[in-house]
């Protein structure tokens, strides 16, 4: 048995399974930590009569989509309408694969290091993650297209120009990082945050973070980003037409999505499953034991920015549509450019892993970005300017 | 395994990943269509525009606006896709200090890749410049 | 090769892009004065460009960079398309809008660069990308060139047709370079096509499938038959200072493209694709003049007399190089004399009609030109000479250009291709009726409404410099034509191992026979 999880192929088959298993429960209890964080947050209560507590209100949601009539209109793209929430959830689950959950592990203990806690670990590793962050936009595309309705059809268009947009200033966001490493690799990337001089990422460039943060809302159409599902306007978005378990599928999709996004910028900014100067989560420690502590670490990290997806989306309101244009735009747009060449910069003059420099940067940049907004006089321009002038009856002031 | 011990191997796991991701996925719609009841009806059937009566299709024309971003998308993705490469091979080359012998067979020190790169990006960033006073980014 | 040594060499080039992408810039200025100065410091930016041709252009003996091959051929081309494209701006002054003037001058300058790069490129790959450079310019040209919907279907249908053509000619060089292993064409080292093609011996048939698409993706760009039909239409579309643009600059970066086509093959074609350019020539310059008699809208007239002109030309690349014996014989230098002169002729008779409107619009018609003598006799005058060049009617330069092409296919003294010069004279007898209608109009018939004079002084400076030009070309060819024997000669040094014989023109018609 040990011999054949020495080998990496078999280790990856059997690391797949057990992770796709794990991601489909946490997906699920995420539904329920979604409504139960939004009841905290509105001082509620939540869902509380499945079990105790609630806890198994994922299993009945799960029942629920899987017996509920699956309606699937007459005049829709029938094999579009099959095929969108296939690939939404799909290409949600394959982006765990390149993710590098525990470093490298010694099975035996004999001091040998056998396999590489990772299911893949091509060379392209960051550039197939971005890929198949890419290949979401097919699922909300092609159901909207689907569709053949009109709220679904606004959805998709829109959401096909959003994440469009925010992918610009994320892949540039990611590039501070890849110039910084020089390596697409996660797990270097990871290994260069670790050890004598190397910091986390987010330390050298916290802007970049912040970037790669907001784009990942977008990415995931979370709020203040999810114009695509905007329910006030759009009934229900790209999947107003989607009922029972294909509506499901989209729910599920985009958890897992987020909890790609989640471990992606763990991995590029803070450190994947290293925490400074705790033991057995260091880059020698190999034994089976590490790996399960790097792999509790990772997970935990992941969990934290799951909630801070939630705190966003129930703290935050949406943007309107030319607001998110024009922050991605003229706003992170120029200046991830700006963050980019200044990181290439450093890398020509050999400071690429100085603290000082790199921080400096990165304050003289949020210095102009303020300093510009603080002189900048928005123009109001289009349908705001003709808007009447907002009159309050005397009678309503006092 | 033979496979396991060549360059492709990390793509071997990834076929694996997409084969069970497809499974489970195809497997949850085969499993839903089996159990779901079916009651077809025309009311059922008909598009949903919030109760109304449907008036007309959803293929219709939309705003320009959008396919300027799809371009435009297409443009500065290109500027990431050719990036990303250079990054690498541009820390190299920084990092050793030493010349990397491109594809023309020349020698190309750091400073060389980074006017290359300079000139590519100075292109950009004129036509950024050119599409935001040209209102191709004013959406209100 | 250092860097800089590569930048210098590239520098008339690299000025083009850097001012077109200033004039970008600059165009969408908030103030007025600002963007009325983009055709002024295109201008500028031209004048910079001949410099920097002057100071580095001229072919060495240094180390050629990747892809790319400075010969005088591409010294030739540089000035030909700076010296003409400047005149075609003079021409252009007023045309764009006020507020597209940015773009307007910027497309023209990138077009321009796209010729230079076409004469320069030593790379399949290169080669595309240049010729695309010229071509994607002018689709947006024709679109800007004025506000009414004709210019737009004009740039609409345009578009299409050129990316169809665009597709076709990149699919033979997919074939090409598949049959050879390289994307390189000559050169001295290495392993190129031109090497590939003379130690082949016989060419395979997919090489010939290649260079079949490659010639009609080409013939779009030269508006050879039976890539012609988008011609009438774009021409009489646009504005004619346009029309004037595209009758010369796509047309010379697809001959010179075509002539470096031919030198890859040694001008050693097999026999199939021989006779397949010669029906090409001879349908192309027929097929114009025939449609030309029949249109009464002088841009249509000129648009088909452009295909016929093509047509000539193309004995010029069917006839090739037999160098070292004078300008008589030799068809590709008659090409290149041929391409600026009928650049310079063709613009001054379009920039004729750009400067006069009548009943508030540019003048188009026959009719429309009835009597200009009497409003504008130096626009009748000028219009007159261009047209006469046009024929290739003695004391204008079109008679020299013809002289030279007609008298290259005769040398050569292969029987088809003497058909062919007398199928060409023919049709410049045909030509002539056309012709003689225009300025028959200009001349001898009374104005049918009164001319306004529009455009300014710098399209009339243009029209006087192309008039003089012709008489000057004339009266003093051989400057002009020397130089073109020198860019011909050197498509041919490229190889060194070839150097030593001169290629023989295309032998394998006798033996069909």
């Amino acid at each position: 048995m040990l011999d054949i999880l020495k080998d990496q192929f078999w280790f990856s088959a059997i690391l797949t399974v057990i992770l796709a298993v794990v991601i489909l429960g946490v997906v699920a209890y995420c539904i329920y930590f979604e409504r139960k964080i939004s009841a905290w947050m509105q001082d509620r209560v939540g869902p509380n009569r499945v079990g105790p507590l609630g806890l198994f209100q994922p299993l009945a949601d799960g029942g629920k989509f899987l017996l509920k009539e699956d309606i699937i209109p007459a005049n829709v793209d029938k094999p579009l309408f099959v095929l969108a929430p296939f690939i939404a959830f799909g290409v949600a689950m394959i982006g765990f694969a390149v993710l590098p959950w525990g470093g490298v592990v010694d099975l035996d203990g004999d001091g040998v290091v056998d396999v590489t806690a990772q299911v893949a670990d091509p060379g392209i590793g960051l550039l197939y993650l971005l890929g198949i962050g890419s290949l979401g936009i097919y699922g909300v595309v092609l159901g909207g297209w689907a569709n053949n309705n009109k709220y679904a059809f606004f959805a998709a268009i829109r959401s096909t120009a959003q994440m469009l947009s925010y992918e610009i200033p994320m892949g540039l966001a990611i590039f501070v990082v890849v110039i910084t490493v020089g390596n697409l690799r996660l797990e270097e990337i990871v290994l260069a945050q670790i050890g004598e001089g190397n910091v986390w990422h987010v330390v050298l460039h916290p802007f970049a973070f912040v970037i790669l943060l907001i784009t990942l809302f977008a990415e995931t159409n979370r709020t203040p980003f999810d114009l695509a599902e905007a329910e006030q306007e759009l009934v229900g978005g790209y999947h107003t037409e989607y009922s029972a378990l294909k509506f499901g599928m989209f729910f599920l999709g985009e958890y897992a999505h987020m909890i790609t996004g989640s471990g992606f910028i763990t991995v590029l900014f803070l450190g994947g499953w290293h925490l400074p100067g705790v033991p057995g989560l260091q880059p020698g420690d190999v034994s089976i034991w590490a790996m399960l502590f790097k792999m509790i670490v990772l997970g935990a990290k992941i969990v934290g920015f799951l909630f801070l997806f939630m705190w966003v989306r129930w703290t935050l309101p949406r943007f309107r549509f030319d607001q998110l244009m024009r922050l991605s735009w003229k706003g992170l747009l120029p200046i991830s450019m700006i963050l980019a060449a200044y990181a290439t910069t450093l890398v020509y003059l050999g400071k690429a892993t100085n603290i000082p420099w790199a921080l400096g940067g990165n304050a003289a940049i949020l210095l102009i970005v303020l300093i510009y907004n603080g002189l900048l006089r928005t123009e109001i321009t289009g349908r705001q300017a003709n808007l009447p002038e907002v009159t309050i009856p005397a009678e309503a002031r006092s | 395994m033979l496979i396991a011990e060549s360059s492709l191997a990390p793509y071997a796991s990834i076929v694996i990943v997409i084969a069970v991701a497809g499974v489970i996925a195809a497997s949850m719609l085969i499993l839903a269509h089996a159990v779901r009841p079916a009651l077809k009806g025309d009311v059922k059937d008909s598009t949903y525009e919030s109760g109304m009566p449907v008036i007309g299709d959803a293929r219709r024309r939309f705003n320009v606006r959008f396919y300027i971003v799809a371009m435009l998308f297409l443009l500065f993705d290109v500027e990431v896709v050719f990036l990303w490469p250079w990054a690498p091979v541009f820390h190299k080359a920084a990092a050793t200090g030493e010349a990397i012998t491109t594809a023309g067979g020349q020698p190309a020190s750091a400073g060389f890749l980074l006017a290359a790169m300079g000139v590519f990006a100075v292109f950009l960033v004129v036509g950024f410049a050119y599409e935001w006073r040209r209102g191709m980014f004013q959406w209100d | 090769m250092t860097t800089a040594m590569y930048l210098t060499q590239l520098s008339p080039e690299l000025c083009l892009l850097a001012g077109a992408c200033l004039v970008w810039l600059f165009g969408v200025s908030k103030h007025a004065g600002v963007r009325s100065l983009m055709a002024p410091f295109t201008l500028l930016i031209l004048v910079a460009a001949m410099v920097c041709t002057a100071q580095f252009g001229r072919p060495g003996s240094a180390e050629q960079p990747v892809g790319l091959l400075f010969t005088d051929l591409a010294y030739y081309v540089r000035w030909a398309t700076l010296s003409v494209g400047a005149l075609l701006l003079l021409v252009n002054w007023r045309t764009p809008a006020d507020r597209e003037q940015g773009e307007f001058f910027g497309m023209i300058l990138c077009s321009m660069a796209g010729v230079m790069l076409t004469a320069s490129a030593n790379d399949l790959v290169v080669l595309f990308f240049a010729l695309e450079l010229v071509s994607v310019p002018t689709y947006v040209l024709v679109a800007l060139s004025r506000t009414d919907s004709r210019a737009s279907e004009a740039a609409v249908k345009y578009f299409f047709l050129g990316a169809m053509s665009a597709a076709i000619m990149v699919y033979g060089f997919s074939f090409l370079y598949g049959v050879g292993g390289t994307t390189v064409l000559a050169g001295a080292a290495g392993h190129t096509l031109q090497g590939y093609f003379t130690d082949a011996g016989a060419m395979s048939n997919y090489a010939i499938i290649g260079l079949v698409l490659a010639f009609a993706g080409l013939s779009f760009k030269v508006a050879a038959v039976p890539f012609h039909a988008y011609v009438s239409d774009v021409y009489e579309g646009a504005a004619s200072p346009v029309t004037a643009f595209l009758g010369f600059v796509p047309k010379i970066a697809g001959f010179v493209a075509m002539a470096k086509l031919m030198s890859v093959c040694n001008w050693h074609l097999p026999e199939p694709l021989v006779w397949m350019l010669w029906i090409v020539a001879a349908v192309t310059m027929t097929v114009g003049n025939v449609l030309a008699l029949l249109q009464t809208n002088v841009k249509r007239i000129l648009a088909y007399s452009g295909v016929a002109h093509s047509g000539y030309m193309l004995i010029g690349i069917l006839v090739g190089p037999t160098w070292g014996e004078g300008p008589m014989h030799d068809g590709v230098a008659a090409v290149l004399f041929y391409i600026v002169v009928y650049g310079v002729m063709n613009l001054g008779a379009f920039a004729v009609l750009a400067t006069l409107s009548i009943k508030g619009r540019s003048v188009e018609t026959l009719d429309d030109l009835a009597g200009i003598s009497r409003k504008a006799p130096l626009a009748a005058l000028a219009m007159a000479i261009c047209t006469f060049s046009l024929m290739g009617f003695p004391p204008t330069a079109g008679f020299m250009g013809k002289v030279y092409l007609f008298s290259g296919a005769l040398s050569t003294g292969e029987r088809s291709l003497v058909v062919l010069a007398v199928i060409a004279v023919i049709n410049s007898a045909i030509g002539a009726a056309y012709y003689l209608r225009i300025v028959a109009a200009c001349y001898l018939r009374e104005p049918t409404a009164d001319h306004q004079r529009t455009g300014g002084i710098a399209p009339r400076f243009a029209i006087a410099v192309a008039a003089l030009a012709m008489i000057a070309l004339f009266i003093r060819p051989i400057d002009l034509v020397t130089q073109a024997k020198h860019a011909t000669q050197s498509i041919h040094t490229q190889s060194s191992s070839l150097a030593q014989s001169p290629p023989a023109p295309v032998k394998t018609l006798t033996a069909a026979k």
